[in-house]
């Protein structure tokens, strides 16, 4: 029996020679990185290395920061995510995030995951409900909610509470899902379930995951890229990066040095 | 996933000319709501600047009807008395009670007093009108049968002002950081000199910018003033009884509207211009004061 | 040591500011005797005959000790007590505005009952009394103030949050808050002289012309003066505190249910309209109610604008009267007859007691809300 030739990864997110900064303070260097589909990439590093800058670069969340600019390309498929006529509504609906806390609306279960569908138009009843229902089985959330749609998204746990923010961010389809720490308020149980199920989406989805957690980068993903002080020290295998890492850098944090 | 339900990923025009929209309304809207503002000062400028000068602050109204000549003088004045009537009463009151609700701060009595202490901000001018005029104006029943006069009108404007004094007093005291307090009364001070020398002090600000806001609420009413001292022409000798009562500036502005002589209606705008600019001036003035022990209490660290 | 000037503590402990005394037992200046007696190389005597000496040296430092606790237990007493006369006063403030409103309202009260609610009769000089016109026309007049302002107010908090440039933000804030202060003669006059000829020239006239052509809610005389010139500049009063209060609340939603929108794909529009708003019903709901009740208690404005007249308004160009301006304007000619006056006090019996109904309302919901601190409402001018 030959073995499987493995398919070659392709790219989905193309980072070159990225910069950003916050009015004069730069927080990313020259960043180059590639994201492949239907990987999961985890990006790890010390507090204020600029891992979530990055990551919310990606989505451009940081859009919202008035001095924030960026230098360098960083293409979706090949286009530019910040080009000048890019409106980034578009992006967002592509691009998906759940964060560190979990922060469902002032809603019903129901109506959190309906409302990024809302927003875009859908207006039917059965319509939604369908993707509701397919949205928080793919959350692993279904079967406890599943009776209690209609009441209010606060009465769940944490760790249900975050598997909304996934649900909801899955309705809209995107291509790419970005996760910021998203276990890091939550219990170790919760915390395994996400991490199964960020297993369970990886084929249909490419996901990135920011974490301070190094155990967890290295269960659950397939790429691991160490940021340092705003730069990308090392990107490799998670499998190379935990066993044998190229930066002494990437080794000392690794092995627990400082971090 | 399955069959594509999303209508196409996309920004359709329709939500783009919704989002623009919402964006223009809420400017519009605060322009709407701003523009009164400027449009008051506007007109009171364009119709009462024939009568503004220097002298119309300084003279006395006359000729006939009364007012058609001369200017506010006596509304300046009279405004001056009142407040100063209205602070030395709500001052001392409104400190203290103040003082007592923040020491006192969770035993149920104080709770009750701060409930009532609120709703006494609720309460309608014309009904402290009515309050004050059978405690301190009407000559028969349990009051003190002082007629219309100042003093009446300068104590019932500060029963208005005593809530507010109040509950900015607590507050003020509140912010005092709890840890400064702690400080002197572990070295053994007891309440009543960490409340002088501490306390008090480090809530001056705090407390004088409540009393300018008090100030500001009372200087522009009118019912209450209906009730106790209705209008001077002049400035009394006494504050008391016959011929006690003082011009106030707002009441002036109210007479002279009232009246259909159109040389009175420019005064009238004249008058409301000036007590305009007073009450944007005080409000400034608060505002400063605010900011300034903001920065003088972020320095203190 | 510590255990005998704890039993001396008074259980007069408070939370916040007021520490109990322990802190004075512990950091107390006198120095413990035990402690010295004891301390190495300090006093080399015989165990006996320093503890005799100690414990006598001990037992009359405890004694001063206790009677300068009770001093200063005294005082603070004392103290407290002079405190508790502040508090006092606002009680007896409170009483007073209750007290002389139910009692000069009695004869009223007693003589009409009831039927004094919905009566619409008004005559002094047959002492028939009855407060229905002055509450319909308190309403009507309120009504128009609210639906003019409600949605100007809600729209410009929504520019103070999140649609102001943020350079422009503490400008257009402090506008806002300015407007408030601004007395209410001040727009009375404003009124005559600007709202009144505008409504009787043009704005009237345009309306029966137009919808007074289908609905007859719309004609009328066009005077100038009526409920809707009262209405509209109270309006206009009523906008700011709306406005602030309800900004107060839309900045309090967290940023990250911000994001959470935006990150799905949303536009600005449908952050705050779909996300933001539904959010903050409560703090609006609280605005409005605090407008309301600003609103019911306005007189001068309304005094001069709406025209005096104790009819029913019918149409919105018509004339009424409020409680409020009935009394500014009529209470010193009431007040030699004593049932007369009577009446007018029991109206403001009524207005008060919706007033703080109302007030109590609006700052409960907005306390829930934001625990604290509240632009206060103060009872118009």
């Amino acid at each position: 029996m030959e073995p499987e030739s493995p398919a070659l990864p392709v790219p989905k997110i193309e980072v070159k020679n990225f910069s950003a900064f916050y009015g004069k303070t730069q927080a990313l260097h020259n960043v180059d990185f590639t994201i492949y589909e239907g990987k999961i990439t985890a990006m790890i590093g010390p507090s204020g290395c600029g891992k979530s800058t990055f990551l919310r670069s990606l989505n451009r969340m940081n859009d919202f920061f008035l001095d924030f600019r960026v230098e360098g390309s960083a293409t979706l498929d090949g286009e530019e995510i910040y080009g000048p006529a890019v409106n980034p509504v578009l992006i967002r609906q592509r691009v998906g995030m759940v964060f560190q806390k979990p922060n469902p609306f002032q809603k019903s279960i129901f109506e959190n995951v309906a409302y990024g569908l809302r927003i875009q138009g859908v207006k039917s009843r059965s319509v939604l409900s369908d993707i509701v229902e397919k949205s928080l089985k793919a959350a692993a959330l279904w079967d406890e909610v599943k009776d209690r749609l209609n009441g209010s998204a606060f009465s769940l746990s944490g760790g249900q509470q975050q598997r909304l923010c996934i649900a909801r961010a899955l309705a809209v389809e995107p291509e790419v899902i970005l996760l910021d720490e998203p276990a890091s308020a939550l219990d170790p149980i919760s915390t395994a379930r996400i991490e199964e199920l960020m297993q369970d989406l990886k084929d249909r989805y490419t996901i990135a995951i920011v974490t301070h957690n190094m155990q967890q980068a290295a269960r659950v993903s397939d790429r691991t890229a160490f940021f340092l002080d705003g730069t990308l020290v090392e990107v490799n295998d998670t499998t190379k990066i935990f066993t044998n890492p190229e930066d002494p850098r990437t080794e000392d944090y690794i092995t627990g040095r400082f971090g | 996933m399955a069959e594509n339900v999303l209508p196409e990923k996309g920004l359709s025009v329709y939500r783009k000319v919704r989002n623009a929209l919402l964006g223009a309304l809420t400017a519009v809207a605060f322009v709407l709501a701003v523009t009164p503002l400027l449009a008051i000062i506007y007109v009171a400028y364009d119709r009462g600047k024939a009568a503004l000068s220097l002298s119309f602050l300084t003279t006395l109204p006359g000729g006939f009807p009364v007012g058609i000549e001369g200017g506010i003088a006596n509304g300046i004045v009279g405004s001056l008395i009142l407040i100063v009537i209205a602070s030395l009463l709500s001052v001392p009151v409104g400190v203290w009670a103040g003082l007592y609700l923040w020491d006192q701060s969770h035993t149920p009595l104080a709770k009750a007093t701060r409930l009532l202490s609120d709703l006494l901000l609720g309460v309608p001018s014309v009904i402290w009108g009515v309050v004050g005029f059978y405690v301190f104006s009407t000559n028969t029943g349990y009051g003190f049968h002082w007629g219309f006069s100042g003093l009446a009108a300068g104590l019932t404007l500060g029963f208005i002002m005593i809530p507010i004094v109040t509950r900015v007093t607590e507050q003020a005291l509140r912010d005092v950081p709890r840890s400064y307090i702690e400080g002197a009364l572990a070295l053994g001070a007891s309440r009543f000199q960490v409340v002088r020398g501490l306390a008090i002090p480090a809530a001056i600000t705090g407390i004088g910018t409540g009393i300018l806001l008090g100030v500001l609420n009372v200087l522009g009413q009118t019912a209450p003033l209906i009730f106790t001292n209705y209008y001077n022409t002049g400035i009394p000798k006494n504050l008391v009884g016959s011929n006690g009562s003082v011009g106030d500036l707002a009441m002036q502005i109210f007479i002279y509207i009232h009246e259909p002589s159109k040389g009175l209606h420019v005064k009238a705008m004249a008058a409301a211009l000036v007590l305009t600019v007073i009450v944007l001036l005080l409000d400034m003035g608060i505002r400063l004061l605010a900011w300034g022990s903001r920065k003088y209490a972020q320095r203190m660290g | 040591m510590g255990v005998t000037l704890e039993s001396d503590t008074e259980s007069n402990m408070n939370e916040g500011q007021t520490l109990a005394k322990e802190p004075l037992s512990t950091l107390s200046a006198v120095p413990s005797p035990t402690l010295s007696a004891s301390s190495p190389g300090l006093q080399p005597n015989t165990p006996d005959s320093t503890s005799e000496q100690g414990s006598r040296t001990k037992s009359v430092l405890r004694d001063l000790r206790k009677v300068s606790t009770q001093r200063i237990h005294r005082s603070e007493r004392i103290f407290q007590g002079t405190l508790l006369v502040g508090g006092l006063f606002v009680l007896a403030l409170f009483a007073t505005v209750l007290g002389v409103s139910l009692v000069e309202a009695w004869p009223s009260i007693t003589k009409f009952g009831w039927s004094f609610l919905w009566t619409s009769t008004w005559n002094p000089h047959r002492h028939i009394f009855g407060a229905w016109t002055y509450i319909v026309g308190t309403f009507w007049v309120t009504g128009i103030a609210l639906l003019f302002a409600i949605p100007i107010a809600i729209l410009s908090s929504l520019f103070l949050s999140d649609y102001s440039p943020k350079w422009l933000v503490g400008a257009v804030s402090t506008l806002m808050e300015m407007l408030a202060g601004i007395p209410s003669i001040v727009f009375g006059a404003f009124g005559i002289i600007f709202m009144v000829p505008l409504l009787r020239d043009h704005v009237e006239p345009f309306l029966a012309n137009t919808l007074g052509r289908h609905w007859d809610f719309f004609n009328g005389d066009a005077m100038g003066y009526g409920i809707l010139a009262a209405g509209l500049v109270v309006g206009i009063m009523v906008i700011p505190l709306v406005a602030t209060v309800t900004r107060d609340s839309l900045v309090m939603v967290p940023r990250e249910t911000v994001e959470a929108s935006y990150a799905l794909g949303s536009t600005k529009a449908e952050m705050v309209f779909f996300v933001k708003l539904p959010a903050v019903v409560p703090g609006i709901i609280g605005s409005v109610i605090l407008g309301f009740g600003r609103a019911i208690g306005e007189t001068m404005a309304v005094l001069l604008l709406i025209g005096n007249q104790a009819s029913i308004p019918t149409s919105i160009q018509d004339v009424g009267y409020t409680i409020s301006s009935l009394l500014a304007n009529t209470f010193t000619y009431a007040v030699i007859d004593p049932l007369y006056s009577a009446a007018e006090i029991e109206l403001g019996l009524i207005l008060l007691v919706i007033s703080l109904v109302v007030n109590t309302l609006g700052r409960e919901l907005l306390m829930k809300l934001m625990g604290g601190r509240l632009a206060g409402s103060v009872g118009g001018g």
